[in-house]
C-alpha cells in the first residue's frame, strides 16, 4: 500500500486569494513543482496541463480538480494541494467552479506508483466526510495533511452507533425499573375488577422493564440500523421467548394474523392495479382536462394522491403522481421541488381518508374493531377538509412556481411513457377496483348479515380478490405474489405487533394509561367527561411528532394498547383516541424527510431524476408547518366532536 | 450524437477497446467511473478493519487504479476523458446518469455477476439516455 504522506508536498502547498484563471494557476503550479525540484522545465509542466485539460476536464466534480500526468521530463512523483479563495470555472464534471487542487506528476518508469498514488488520492476524496474536511480545512497545508493521512478510525469511532444504541438500551433498562417500581396501580375500583393489580407485583414489574427495552431497543435499533429492522425485531421477540416474559401462544396470536393478511392481499391487489396501469389511466384522463394550467395541474395530482392514498396505498399513489410530475417535469422544465413536497404532504393526509390507506389504519382498524364506515364517519371529513386545506397552503406557499405561467403538455406523449396498456386488462383492472372497494366499504354489513366476527369479511373480500388475479394471471400470479409482496416489510410488521402486543400483556400500557389520565386529570380537574380531550390531545401530538422521527408503526402499536385500556377501565367517548392516533400518525410523518414512506420513495425518485439530494432543512422549513396546521385541524375536529364519540 | 458517454469499468478492462472504437466514432469524451464495493467499506487506511472491511478497500483501490489506468490509456489514444469523483452503485447509476448529463451509459455486461445479471427494475424505464451493455466475450 502507497503512503500518499511521503509524495504529497505539504510545505509547499498554495493558498490562493486573488482572482485567477485556470492558465494562471497552472503557471503557479508549474512554478511550485520546479522550485521543490520535481521537474526542471516550467513551460512542459503548463503544456502538459494545457494539453491534458484538453482531452477531458480533471474537475472530478464537488469542487475538486486531479489535474495529472507522466512525463520523462520529471524527477520523482509529487503532489501539490492548491487551495483557491475564489473558485475557477474548470469545466467539471458536475460544471461546479474548482475550489481546490490536487496536481499529481511522475516520471514515466515510476506509472505503477503513479496509479496507485492516483488511486490513493481519489479513495481519500471519495469519501464525504474527508472530502467535506478538505474543503472546508483552514489552509491548503491542513488540506494537504487530511488527503495525505485521513484522521483514523478507532474501535470507539468505527462503532460509535453500537456503542450508543447499547448505552441507550442500558438506560432504558436502568430508567424503566426504577420508574416502574414506583408507579403502582390504586388498589380499588375499576383496576381491581379488570385483575391489574398483579402488575403492581415486582415479578410482573420486571417483565414490564425486559419488554420496554426491548420494545424502544427495537424502536432505536430501527432508526439508527434501518437496514436490520428485521433482525433487531426478531431478536428482540427471542428475547422476550426467552426470558420467559411472554409465551409462544401468545405471541402468535399477538402477531395479529388477519391485519397481516389483510395487507400482503392490498400489497397484491395494489400492485396488479398499478403494473397493469389503472391508477395511471385514471389520472391521464383527469390531466386532459386541466389544459396545462400549471396550479390547476397541481391541485389534481394533489387530489388524486389524496384518493389514492386513500384507497390504494401511500406508496403507490405518490409513484403515480409523482411520476407524472416527473413526466411533465422533464417536458415543461417546471420546478421539481414544489411537486414533490406537496404530492407527498397530499399523500400523507390521503392515507387516513380511509381504512386501507396507511398500516396504520389497518392496525387501528384491528384492534378497535373498527369499521370501513367508521372511518368513513370519523377520519374522511377531518381527512378531506385537511387536504383541501394542504392544497391552498402548497398553492400559496409555491404561487411563484404556479401563476402566471403556462405548460404546453401533451397528454398522448404522457400516456406513451407509460407504455402499452392492454385495454381489456385495464377494464378488468378498472371493474376489480370498484368491486374491492365496494367489498371493503360493506364489511361490516356483510359480517352482520352473515354473523360473522369482526373484520372477517375485510379480509376474505381482499383474500377473494387476491385469489381471482392470481387465477386471472395465471403464470404471471406467482410473480406478482413473490414479487408484488414486501415480505421483510410484512415479517417486521409480525414481529413489532407481538413486541408492542407485549406491552399491554405484561401491564405497561395499562400503568401508561394511568400516567396519562393522572397527567390529564391535573389539567382538566377530575371530571371523567373532560379527561378524554387532553388525553385524545396528547395522544394526537406525541404520535404526530415522534412520527416525523421515527417509523409511526411502532408508535402506533404501542399506543394502540393504551387506548385499549383506557375504553376498558370506562374513560368515556374514548373511541376517540383512535382518531386522534391516526391522525397523529398520518399526518405526522410530512415533518420530515424520514418521516414516512411514501416521503422516502418520492425523494429517491426525485435524487435519481433531477441528480440532486433533498436537504433535512429544506423539507423540514415546509414540513413543519403542514404539520403544525394539519395537526390544528384535527385537534379542532377532536374538540368539536368528542361529545358524539362512543 | 453521443456526446458524452458514461462508462463503468469492470475489473476485467478488456471492454475498453470497445469503449475506445466507439467514443473514436462518435467522438465523445468518456466518463469513467466504477462500481462501488456493496456496504461496510470503510475510509481509507483504518486500524483494526474487519477482514471484509479489508476486502472492500482492496476492491476500491484496485478500482480506482482501473479507472485511471483506462483515463491514461484513452487520453493516450487522443479521446477525451475525464474521471468522477466518486464510485457509483446500480441504484445510484439513474442519479449519476443525470448529474453528468450523459448521452449513453456503457456497462460490462461482467459487473453484473454479482448482480444475477439483472438490472434494478426501476433503472431503465427512468434512465434519462440509453444503456449499452457490452461483453468482450
Amino acid at each position: 500500500m502507497i503512503d500518499p504522506k511521503k509524495f504529497i508536498l505539504s510545505d509547499r502547498s498554495l493558498d490562493i486569494n486573488e482572482i485567477l484563471t485556470q492558465d494562471e494557476i497552472f503557471h503557479l503550479i508549474a512554478r511550485q513543482l520546479v522550485s521543490a525540484g520535481v521537474a526542471t522545465d516550467e513551460t512542459f509542466l503548463v503544456n502538459q496541463l494545457r494539453e491534458r485539460e484538453k482531452l477531458g476536464s480533471t474537475g472530478v466534480g464537488y469542487g475538486i480538480a486531479l489535474p495529472h500526468f507522466i512525463g520523462d521530463n520529471i524527477n520523482q512523483p509529487a503532489a501539490l494541494i492548491v487551495r483557491l479563495k475564489h473558485p475557477v470555472p474548470w469545466n467539471s464534471i458536475d460544471n461546479e467552479p474548482v475550489k481546490l487542487i490536487v496536481c499529481l506528476v511522475a516520471p514515466e518508469k515510476e506509472r505503477n506508483l503513479y496509479l496507485s498514488l492516483l488511486a490513493e488520492i481519489a479513495r481519500s476524496l471519495n469519501t464525504p466526510q474527508l472530502r467535506t474536511a478538505a474543503l472546508t480545512a483552514q489552509n491548503a497545508a491542513s488540506a494537504a495533511r487530511i488527503i495525505a493521512t485521513p484522521p483514523h478510525q478507532n474501535f470507539l469511532k468505527r462503532n460509535r452507533r453500537l456503542i450508543l444504541f447499547f448505552g441507550l438500551v442500558a438506560l432504558i433498562f436502568i430508567g424503566a425499573g426504577s420508574i416502574l417500581s414506583h408507579i403502582s396501580l390504586p388498589a380499588a375500583g375499576i383496576y381491581q375488577e379488570l385483575g391489574y393489580l398483579r402488575f403492581n407485583e415486582p415479578e410482573w414489574i420486571l417483565r414490564q422493564q425486559l419488554t420496554i427495552t426491548l420494545f424502544l431497543a427495537m424502536v432505536i435499533g430501527t432508526l439508527l440500523f434501518w437496514r436490520f429492522r428485521v433482525a433487531i425485531a426478531a431478536a428482540a421477540l427471542g428475547t422476550l421467548l426467552i426470558a420467559g416474559v411472554m409465551d409462544l401462544e401468545h405471541t402468535v396470536k399477538f402477531m395479529s394474523i388477519p391485519t397481516i393478511l389483510f395487507i400482503m392481499s392490498m400489497m397484491v391487489i395494489v400492485r396488479w392495479l398499478q403494473n397493469i396501469g389503472v391508477f395511471r389511466f385514471i389520472v391521464l384522463k383527469a390531466i386532459e382536462q386541466v389544459k396545462g394550467i400549471p396550479w390547476l395541474l397541481l391541485l389534481l395530482l394533489m387530489a388524486f394522491s389524496v384518493i389514492l392514498g386513500g384507497f390504494a396505498d401511500e406508496v403507490s399513489a405518490i409513484l403515480v403522481t409523482f411520476g407524472l410530475a416527473l413526466e411533465v417535469s422533464r417536458r415543461t422544465k417546471a420546478p421539481l421541488v414544489p411537486f414533490l413536497l406537496s404530492l407527498v404532504f397530499a399523500t400523507n393526509v390521503g392515507s387516513a381518508l380511509t381504512l386501507v390507506g396507511n398500516p396504520i389504519g389497518v392496525y387501528i382498524a384491528f384492534a378497535g374493531g373498527l369499521s370501513f364506515e367508521d372511518f368513513l364517519r370519523w377520519a374522511t371529513p377531518v381527512s378531506a377538509i385537511t387536504a383541501i386545506i394542504v392544497a391552498l397552503l402548497c398553492l400559496i406557499l409555491y404561487r411563484r412556481h404556479f401563476f402566471n405561467t403556462r405548460y404546453h403538455l401533451d397528454v398522448q406523449q404522457l400516456e406513451k411513457t407509460a407504455g402499452n396498456i392492454d385495454p381489456i386488462k385495464l377494464r378488468v383492472g378498472l371493474i376489480t377496483f370498484f368491486i374491492i372497494i365496494i367489498l371493503i366499504a360493506l364489511h361490516r354489513r356483510f359480517e352482520v348479515w352473515l354473523g360473522l366476527s369482526d373484520g372477517t369479511a375485510l379480509v376474505a373480500s381482499a383474500l377473494a380478490v387476491t385469489g381471482f388475479i392470481v387465477f386471472y394471471e395465471q403464470e404471471k400470479g406467482r410473480v406478482l405474489v413473490e414479487r408484488g409482496i414486501d415480505w421483510w416489510t410484512l415479517l417486521f410488521f409480525m414481529f413489532l405487533f407481538a413486541n408492542a402486543a407485549c406491552l399491554e400483556y405484561t401491564g405497561v400500557t395499562t400503568k401508561l394509561g394511568y400516567l396519562l389520565l393522572n397527567f390529564a386529570e391535573k389539567i382538566a380537574g377530575t371530571n371523567n367527561c373532560s379527561l378524554t380531550l387532553p388525553a385524545a390531545l396528547s395522544f394526537l401530538w406525541i404520535s404526530g411528532i415522534l412520527s416525523g422521527f421515527v417509523d409511526n408503526l411502532p408508535i402506533v402499536a404501542a399506543l394502540a394498547p393504551v387506548v385499549k385500556d383506557l375504553i376498558r377501565i370506562g374513560l368515556p367517548h374514548a373511541s376517540i383516541l383512535w382518531w386522534a392516533l391516526l391522525f397523529g400518525g398520518c399526518f405526522g410523518g410530512n415533518l420530515t424527510v424520514i418521516g414516512s414512506t411514501a416521503n422516502l420513495v418520492a425523494v429517491g425518485a426525485f435524487e435519481r431524476a433531477s441528480g440532486r439530494h433533498i436537504r433535512f432543512r429544506e423539507w423540514f422549513k415546509f414540513g413543519i408547518i403542514i404539520t403544525a396546521v394539519t395537526l390544528i385541524i384535527s385537534s379542532i375536529a377532536i374538540f368539536c366532536q368528542i361529545n358524539l364519540a362512543p | 450524437m453521443f456526446d458524452r458517454i458514461l462508462y463503468i469499468i469492470s475489473e476485467k478492462q478488456e471492454e475498453k477497446e470497445i469503449v475506445m472504437n466507439f467514443a473514436r466514432r462518435h467522438n465523445s469524451t468518456v466518463l469513467v467511473s466504477g462500481l462501488s464495493p456493496l456496504d461496510g467499506c470503510p475510509p481509507p487506511r483504518t486500524e483494526g478493519a474487519t477482514r471484509q472491511a479489508v476486502r472492500a478497500e482492496n476492491y476500491e483501490r484496485q478500482c480506482w487504479r482501473s479507472i485511471y489506468w483506462v483515463e491514461e490509456e484513452l487520453k493516450q489514444s487522443g479521446i477525451r476523458a475525464s474521471v468522477i469523483a466518486h464510485l457509483t452503485t446500480l441504484d445510484n447509476l439513474q442519479f449519476l446518469a443525470n448529474s453528468t448529463h450523459c448521452d449513453l451509459i456503457i456497462l460490462p455486461v461482467s459487473i453484473l455477476a454479482d448482480h444475477d445479471y439483472h438490472l434494478p427494475e426501476e433503472l431503465l424505464p427512468n434512465l434519462p439516455c440509453p444503456i449499452l451493455l457490452i461483453n468482450n466475450s
